[in-house]
């Protein structure tokens, strides 16, 4: 079991890894080179660590209220205000089966979830000096996998597409960082379900906070 | 597998309306009804509790007939189960399955009426004007529909069916083989002339009505109680009978193996000359024969002898029995039918037996019954589309139900002929076939011996075990203990309710108590429990109990 989640989270890393270096290998320099032309941030890349509450009670249920996500975003300013935004999200927790309907067993198996995203999207923030505040929103491409630790072969896995929309704050603590600090809420529809939810949708609420590098 | 929760892929909103369309559909006929057909490979996409919904009016091998609204098969190809439409406007109308002696013979029934290809030798059928039965070859063999009704079916696995095989391998009684042995030659040979000395038993006329009367004189004769069973077929409101010959069971008289042959005839000159001699004189002397060897036996469970009529004419009169035993809930534990068991032109001949997928431990029983009793060549062959004889309508209630059948049927040469006749026959053949016939009726109903009580008190709570994305059903059985006699207890499970059980304890159970898990969600399963005593016999099995049946009634 071990081994088919290292496998999988390989896997997810080696599909997102083309992505996210066209990002920062092509994006960046750009970014960087357009900064120092026009001596405004062009550009910047962020990395965030947030707690995900899930929209669904029942992945509530399941997994607990708060779920640890991590994040990371490459942004290029379009025109004034307005940046595109490219990134990379992962979501993860282990959890325990529950009981759809009549319960007297309680009868419990242990649960892994993750679920990894590659999201595109649009931005726009205002800039009030020091702090800018931003609101934006865009798609993801999403691949999930569930795992029943205790009973190979159960299940689900697949992979759907979704979007999230997001507003936030920066704080400019030099030039070139920021702290960021962001609510999202997502959406992640995945047209599959069990006892528990017939209709599972992964989306949910995120708060996360982190740096923002700024070239 | 087949707990995965599975979904159709037209998303939500179609599921959504398949699910509406399905409810009002199963609810009741359906006012504007379309006739329409599924592959049963597609099924897969349909959720269980869809495909529960479908008003199924005949199972076969590949596809599904079904009737609904006329929306529903657009409905379904959207969830991504393809449905092509029969008949658009199917209410009021006459469909027979007809099967056809050769695959190219189908075209013969375009002429006569509305005809679709359904498999290769199964054709739906309406007639432009007519009974089918009078327009139609005689070697063609029909199934009248029933639009208004819905059969039951297998969707998956088949209950009872195991890897280890469904039936426990039989411990030999030697009443049994005493029984097997009073199977007389001479006799059956002697049912079979008298039989084609009516000249025909095309149903309905007065030698075949003659000749069922002969029939319940001689179960009376054995000192069975008989009775008649009037019904009537056909456009002209023909009537005919079943004779039905009842031998009580001694221990457990509501559970009932019935043993059965159809009587009557037909031939291209069916009202004066139809002998029938190996269909299905042949089949009816076994039923007068096994009820000869049987009729004094001491049996747990009763047996029915049931010689059908207008088997020829549609399977009006198994139809009509095994509908009314439905109505009345008649346990039935299994149906031997027999018809065509004479004929052979093979030295070494191989008896057939037909099921369908919930059949198949009845088959297994049968087979393995006359490996013990009455060796002679057999193979078990689950096809849904053997329609064609009186078995059909009771897999059409959810009964298990076989068919055992000469290999040779589809090569003798005077099937449905005027020169079908007794010195055609091979009646070493029949008797072998008479003999495993009543090896696996016997066993079926279980010579009587004293055994131990039934435990009582059964009670079923089921849970449901749950992630994002799958499933599992746990279920706890608890019933009260045995007196001190009794050693341990055995489990039985089925996805049929009344039938089709499978012990599921791999070693006798001490305590009374049981549970399992990691069983399909979509599925309800119906337990039984049976006592062991010291010296291995086995008690009845006790009331039949449903998986979720004390959910309610327990406390947590």
């Amino acid at each position: 079991m071990i081994k088919t989640m290292t496998r999988f989270r390989i896997k997810a890393g080696l599909r997102a890894a083309p992505v996210f270096w066209w990002l920062i290998l092509g994006m960046g320099p750009a970014g960087l080179r357009a900064s120092t032309a026009a001596g405004r941030p062009r550009a910047a890349v962020s990395l965030e660590a947030g707690m995900f509450r899930a929209g669904q009670a029942a992945f509530r249920t399941l997994y607990g209220n708060g779920i640890s996500a991590l994040s990371a975003h490459v942004r290029v300013r379009l025109i004034d205000g307005l940046w595109a935004a490219a990134g990379w999200r992962t979501v993860k927790a282990g959890g325990a089966t529950a009981i759809a309907g009549p319960a007297f067993n309680e009868e419990e198996y242990a649960l892994e979830f993750e679920m990894t995203s590659i999201r595109l999207g649009l931005r726009y923030a205002f800039d009030l000096g020091r702090i800018a505040v931003f609101a934006g929103a865009g798609g993801s491409a999403d691949r999930y996998e569930e795992r029943w630790v205790d009973v190979p072969g159960l299940g689900g896995s697949g992979k759907k597409a979704g979007w999230y929309a997001e507003a936030g704050g920066e704080y400019a603590v030099f030039r070139f960082l920021s702290l960021s600090l962001r609510g999202e809420y997502t959406s992640v529809p995945t047209a599959r379900g069990s006892s528990l939810e017939p209709d599972v949708n992964l989306g949910g609420l995120e708060a996360a906070a982190g740096l923002v590098f700024r070239f | 597998m087949a707990w995965k929760n599975r979904r159709p892929r037209g998303g939500a909103a179609a599921v959504a309306a398949v699910a509406v369309l399905l409810v009002f559909s199963s609810a009741a006929p359906p006012e504007d009804t379309v006739l329409f057909r599924i592959e049963r490979a597609d099924l897969d996409r349909l959720s269980a509790d869809a495909a529960a919904g479908l008003f199924v009016v005949q199972e076969l091998q590949t596809c599904l007939l079904a009737s609904g609204p006329a929306a529903l098969p657009g409905e379904l190809a959207e969830a991504g189960v393809p449905a092509v439409v029969l008949d658009g406007k199917a209410e009021g109308k006459i469909y027979f399955l007809v099967r056809t002696p050769r695959p190219e013979e189908g075209d013969i029934l375009v002429g006569l009426g509305t005809a679709v290809p359904l498999e290769e030798r199964v054709w739906l059928f309406s007639p432009a004007s007519g009974d089918p039965r009078e327009i139609i070859p005689p070697a063609f063999r029909l199934k009248r529909l029933d639009l208004d009704r819905s059969v039951v079916w297998s969707r998956g696995a088949p209950a009872g069916e195991t890897a280890a095989g469904a039936v426990e391998a039989i411990v030999p009684d030697p009443r049994i083989f005493e029984w097997v042995a009073r199977v007389s030659n001479s006799r059956l040979t002697e049912t079979i002339q008298s039989l084609q000395n009516f000249q025909t038993r095309y149903a309905s006329t007065a030698a075949c009505e003659n000749a069922g009367t002969f029939l319940y004189n001689r179960f009376v004769q054995l000192g069975l109680a008989c009775e008649y069973e009037t019904f009537t077929f056909s456009w002209a409101q023909r009537q005919s009978r079943n004779i039905i010959a009842t031998l009580p069971g001694k221990a457990v008289p509501n559970r009932v193996v019935i043993v059965c042959a159809h009587y009557d005839s037909i031939s291209d000159e069916p009202e004066t000359l139809a002998p029938g001699a190996d269909d299905n004189a042949s089949g009816t002397a076994a039923v007068l024969e096994i009820a000869r060897v049987l009729a004094a036996a001491p049996l747990d469970y009763t047996v029915k002898f049931i010689c059908f009529s207008a088997e020829e004419w549609g399977l009006y009169g198994s139809s009509f029995y095994a509908q009314r035993a439905k109505s009345r809930g008649e346990r039935i534990v299994g149906v031997i039918n027999m018809d065509m068991i004479s004929y052979t032109d093979s030295d070494d001949p191989l008896l057939e037996v037909y099921v369908n997928p919930a059949s198949r431990w009845l088959a297994d029983q049968y087979l393995e019954a006359a490996e013990t009793y009455a060796p002679l060549a057999a193979s078990k062959i689950t096809d849904s589309s053997a329609t064609w004889s009186d078995h059909s309508p009771f897999w059409d209630q959810g009964f298990a139900a076989l068919c055992a059948i000469e290999e040779s049927a589809g090569r003798n040469p005077y099937y449905h002929e005027t020169t079908d006749t007794l010195d055609k026959l091979n009646m070493n053949y029949c008797t072998s076939v008479t003999r495993a016939s009543l090896a696996s009726a016997a066993d079926l109903a279980r010579p009587h011996v004293v055994r131990p009580a039934p435990p009582t008190g059964l009670q079923a709570r089921s849970e449901i075990i749950s992630s994002l994305f799958a499933a599992v059903k746990s279920v706890s059985l608890a019933w009260d203990a045995g007196p001190a006699s009794v050693a341990g207890y055995n489990v039985y499970r089925t996805t049929t309710s009344g039938g089709g059980h499978v012990k599921i304890n791999s070693r006798l159970l001490s305590e009374p108590r049981f549970s399992e898990t990691m069983l399909d969600p979509a599925t309800t399963y119906f337990y039984e429990v049976t006592a062991v005593d010291g010296q291995g016999l086995e008690s009845d099995g006790s009331d039949e109990v449903r998986d979720d049946q004390n959910n309610d009634a327990l406390p947590n």
